[in-house]
């Protein structure tokens, strides 16, 4: 390749990576359009690029559309995605009390440290991680997979029930079609086309971007009150750098020890680093009255999320939240076998995406740092038209896939079932996880079962494998135990 | 700017939309075979012996431009290559979907995983002759193909081996049975080459059948071959014996097989055959079989049916597997979720109470309302209406049913018109997909 068409190939990857980040934060500031949304109908479309533009497409939205969700979280007090909720709870009062352009400023230098602190992680830990699960035989895999099943159910929602109930009915939506293990066919009930069992973007694009649509016809009418930023300066001053470095520091560590946790997503990232910065602060009556530690701790965490989470996704291919779920399945799409062997297999796309990561964070930083103030009026686009072109996509997404009617109708379908279970309030990430997983802990467990001759023992045998069951029966065990004390002590 | 302004660029764009939807219409129509991309599916992981194989061939393609269009590669792993055959089958026969599937096509009908084979589709052409290899990890105490047979025979049933069930890789090993009665692997599903190469290294299986060119890509990473299975020794691999030499009467040569849905235009078959053929031919191939040490033969027409009668005898002849004796995971699960359901009506006390917007009725008449437009717009698309339009009529209808204020039909008629075409001209044009 001569310099000339080097330079070419240079500038359509910055073209990408600036496309996806720049539609990721602008999807992200739109209350009710959320990055899995996005990134789900976007990866049909991906068809005809290689593998490595498509993920550097897909991780810019990523990067994108979690930060996107500050500007109008802060302005409008209405998170643009359900990330930025802790961002609400002190943007909003700070921006309302004159100081707009401070607000947006401090969550954008939150968001960018976040987000280049776990790209530390994230390029110093995968590898390690890969080369440790080389070793994982099919019952280790299968522990893992259990274990990320139970820690999504425990940590995601509130109610224990629910949340495993969501996660097994995820991995039985899976089943239908040929196992893996046995190259069967089952549970098709005669539908020729469930051979090839419920595809994956069908379902997600049913589950969260149709059952979000309707949602959001119920919210119709709703608008916030917009806080007009004036000709502020929105790139904070060294000193903030100084005075906020510890706890950006401490959020971007939380947010990516919970993102490498399988199943858990940006949103309790936030959470957890509000918390603790809470705990921390010198100052926590202002906490929920527009406290500036507050939206540093809550940004750079849930910027930190999408690093940490990358790292199971690439070393292992067992993704760390719903949109690296979808992620995996791109990968799939475009012939990667997610793994342990990516690494070996693909080592230039491994570092494409931890390389796209970081431009992202760049190109986020510099965007938000020019546009912030005009996406606030984003939230002027009506329901009413967004709604039916959000389905429209819907439509073309599930359908460009394999060129079947019947993943349309399987979207529809699960964009109603997705609504209902929103109604029961059950959560949805755990189905997906169960979804993505069921079958990776079913063909592990089976092939396990297969080589040791119908013996389940070598699941508690196995050092690795019994470490991995102890702590997700610990992991159910210790917040039964400590809901029970807290309920007979009151 | 004033809004009539607005209006009329508006206008103008879309007559631009429309204009270009319109004229490529017409170009479709009288556009030769093939008018865009073929896939290819391979339905194994990348990196195999398979995907190998057919990098070369579309390297040979497209180095020496023998299709206008480009053959775009997909990989369909998965369930012993019944998942990408049976995405091939259902293809529709145009063409345009062209699966790559050696003698597995027939091996997994005669082990009664799936319940079709060669016959529900159009063969197009056998290129390339596999062989195969049997392998261990190079600490394994197994030094020749006789140490094996011998520890299976000594221990039936003990010495785990790694096949893709029903597929060659687990035909080769039932043949070795045969050979050697008394002698019993305990087999275990481990997917493709890449991953049989994984589960070796890491000490979870002890065998495993690899295709010459995995071995070749793979040995240094760990892999002692024990037996080729061709009548002689390949060039290549001049240490690797044959199983004839070792005693083992076992000649087992499979074939990369090329496939069109049933029901394909003879002209385009020939087509497909005639450019694979050509492709075969080009030094680009040549050079590259030459460096693996694979024979070009190529087959079409009535030889390759000859050759696929003559495979299907063999593979009848081993006969079916019983299936691998494992729990009813779909049941198991059911009745957790049964559970779980009870568990959750008790569990009411722990729910706190969430925000949720309320129903109200006009809300559901809204959400009924939009899902039946979805419902006839997808009806609609899947009888042939043009993509287009009916996207154009769902968004102006929906708009109409969500949207509070009335009088605006204008410019929803536009955005609705503006959108519709506007997602059509994106991914016809600039990104290309197919449409409903």
């Amino acid at each position: 390749m001569d310099a000339s068409q080097e330079l070419l190939q240079f500038a359509y990857w910055l073209f990408l990576i600036s496309l996806g980040t720049t539609l990721g934060i602008t999807v992200g500031a739109i209350p009710g359009l959320t990055g899995a949304m996005l990134i789900a109908l976007t990866l049909p479309l991906t068809y005809s690029m290689d593998a490595s533009g498509a993920m550097m497409l897909l991780v810019a939205m990523y990067v994108g559309s979690v930060s996107g969700g500050l500007v109008t979280a802060t302005l409008l007090r209405m998170p643009g995605t359900p990330a930025s909720v802790m961002t609400t709870l002190d943007g909003y009062p700070l921006a309302k009390s004159g100081r707009p352009g401070r607000a947006l400023g401090l969550g954008i230098m939150a968001s960018f440290a976040g987000g280049m602190i776990s790209c530390v992680f994230l390029v110093t830990l995968a590898r390690p991680m890969a080369d440790l699960s080389t070793k994982f035989g099919p019952f280790e895999f299968f522990s893992l997979v259990m274990m990320a099943l139970v820690l999504i159910a425990t940590v995601g929602g509130r109610s224990l029930s629910r949340a495993l109930f969501s996660g097994l009915f995820g991995i039985f939506c899976a089943m239908p079609g040929v196992a893996e293990a046995t190259g069967e066919v089952r549970l098709t009930f005669g539908f020729e086309e469930l051979n090839g069992g419920l595809k994956l973007l069908p379902v997600l694009i049913g589950l969260f971007a149709v059952s979000q649509a309707i949602t959001e016809i119920l919210h119709l009418g709703e608008t916030g009150e917009r806080i007009e930023v004036r000709d502020e300066r929105l790139f904070p001053p060294l000193t903030d750098w100084l005075l906020h470095g510890g706890n950006m520091l401490r959020s971007a560590l939380i947010g990516t020890w919970i993102g490498i946790l399988p199943g858990i997503g940006a949103n309790i990232g936030s959470v957890a680093a509000y918390s603790t910065a809470r705990s921390f602060s010198k100052t926590p009556e202002l906490f929920g009255h527009g406290s500036e530690e507050g939206i540093v701790a809550s940004e750079s965490a849930n910027n930190a999320t999408v690093g940490g989470a990358l790292i199971p996704l690439v070393a292992m291919g067992i993704p760390g939240s719903v949109i690296d779920a979808i992620l995996l399945g791109a990968l799939v799409l475009h012939g990667l076998q997610p793994g342990p062997l990516l690494f070996k297999n693909s080592p230039a796309l491994v570092y494409t995406i931890m390389g796209t990561y970081a431009v992202a964070n760049v190109v986020m930083l510099l965007f938000l740092l020019v546009a912030a103030k005009q996406l606030a009026r984003l939230v002027d686009v009506p329901r009413a038209l967004l709604i039916p072109v959000v389905l429209t996509f819907c439509i073309v997404g599930s359908y460009a896939l394999g060129n079947r009617f019947f993943d349309v109708w399987v979207m529809l379908l699960f964009g109603l079932v997705g609504f209902g279970m929103e109604r029961c309030r059950i959560p949805l990430a755990p189905f997906v996880i169960g979804f993505v997983l069921g079958p990776v802990a079913e063909s592990n467990l089976s092939a396990g079962l297969m080589s040791s001759g119908g013996s389940w023992l070598p699941l508690v045998t196995r050092p690795l494998s019994l470490t991995f069951l102890i702590l997700s029966v610990l992991m159910v065990a210790v917040p039964w135990f400590v809901q029970r004390q807290q309920t007979q002590s009151a | 700017m004033p809004r009539a302004v607005l209006h009329s660029i508006l206008f103008a764009v879309i007559a631009l939309l429309i204009g270009a939807d319109v004229r490529s219409r017409m170009r479709d129509e009288g556009v030769e075979y093939p008018g865009r991309p073929i896939k290819l599916v391979v339905p194994f992981n990348p990196g195999g012996g398979s995907d190998t194989f057919a990098r070369i061939i579309k390297a040979g393609i497209d180095k020496n431009h023998l299709l206008p269009q480009p053959l775009v590669i997909i990989n369909r792993p998965g369930g012993s290559s019944t998942i990408g055959s049976r995405y091939v089958r259902d293809a529709k026969p145009d063409g345009y979907t062209l699966l790559m599937l050696h003698d597995a096509l027939i091996t997994a009908k005669y082990a009664g995983t799936i319940a079709y084979g060669p016959e529900v589709f159009e063969p197009v052409a056998g290129t390339g002759k596999i062989d195969l290899v049997v392998a261990v990890h190079e600490d394994s105490p197994y030094q020749t193909l006789d140490d094996l047979l011998d520890a299976a025979e000594a221990r039936p049933g003990e010495i785990v081996y790694g096949v893709n069930l029903g597929a060659p890789a687990h035909f080769l090993a039932l043949r070795l049975e045969r050979a050697r009665p008394g002698a019993k692997f305990r087999y275990t599903q481990a997917g493709d080459g890449t991953d049989r190469l994984q589960k070796l290294v890491g000490g979870h299986i002890e065998a495993a059948t690899f295709s010459a060119t995995e071995y070749l890509n793979f040995r240094e990473k760990g892999l002692r071959g024990l037996a080729i299975f061709d009548k002689v020794r390949r060039a290549s691999l001049p240490e690797l014996p044959t199983a004839i030499e070792q005693g083992v009467d076992v000649v087992e040569v499979n074939m990369q097989y090329w496939w069109l849905p049933q029901g394909t235009p003879q002209d385009r078959i020939d087509y497909l055959a005639d450019v694979l053929r050509r492709a075969m031919e080009t030094e680009t191939v040549r050079a590259k079989l030459e460096e693996l040490q694979m024979e070009p033969l190529f087959l079409s027409g009535a030889e390759l049916r000859a050759n696929l009668v003559e495979r299907e005898k063999a593979a009848a002849s081993v006969g079916s597997q019983p299936r691998p004796d494992l729990p009813d995971f779909p049941l198991l699960i059911g009745g957790v979720l049964v559970v779980l359901l009870g568990a959750m009506t008790i569990d009411r006390a722990s729910l706190e109470r969430l925000p949720r917007a309320a129903l109200s009725p006009q809300a559901i008449k809204r959400v009924a309302g939009l899902l039946s437009l979805s419902a006839a717009a997808v009806i609609a698309l899947s009888c042939g209406v043009p993509f287009a339009w009916a996207a154009s009529a769902f968004i102006f209808l929906a708009g109409l049913l969500l949207t509070i204020d009335r009088h605006r039909w204008l410019p929803l008629a536009e955005t609705a018109l503006l959108i519709a075409f506007g997602i059509q001209f994106l991914l016809t044009h600039v990104v290309v997909t197919d449409l409903p």
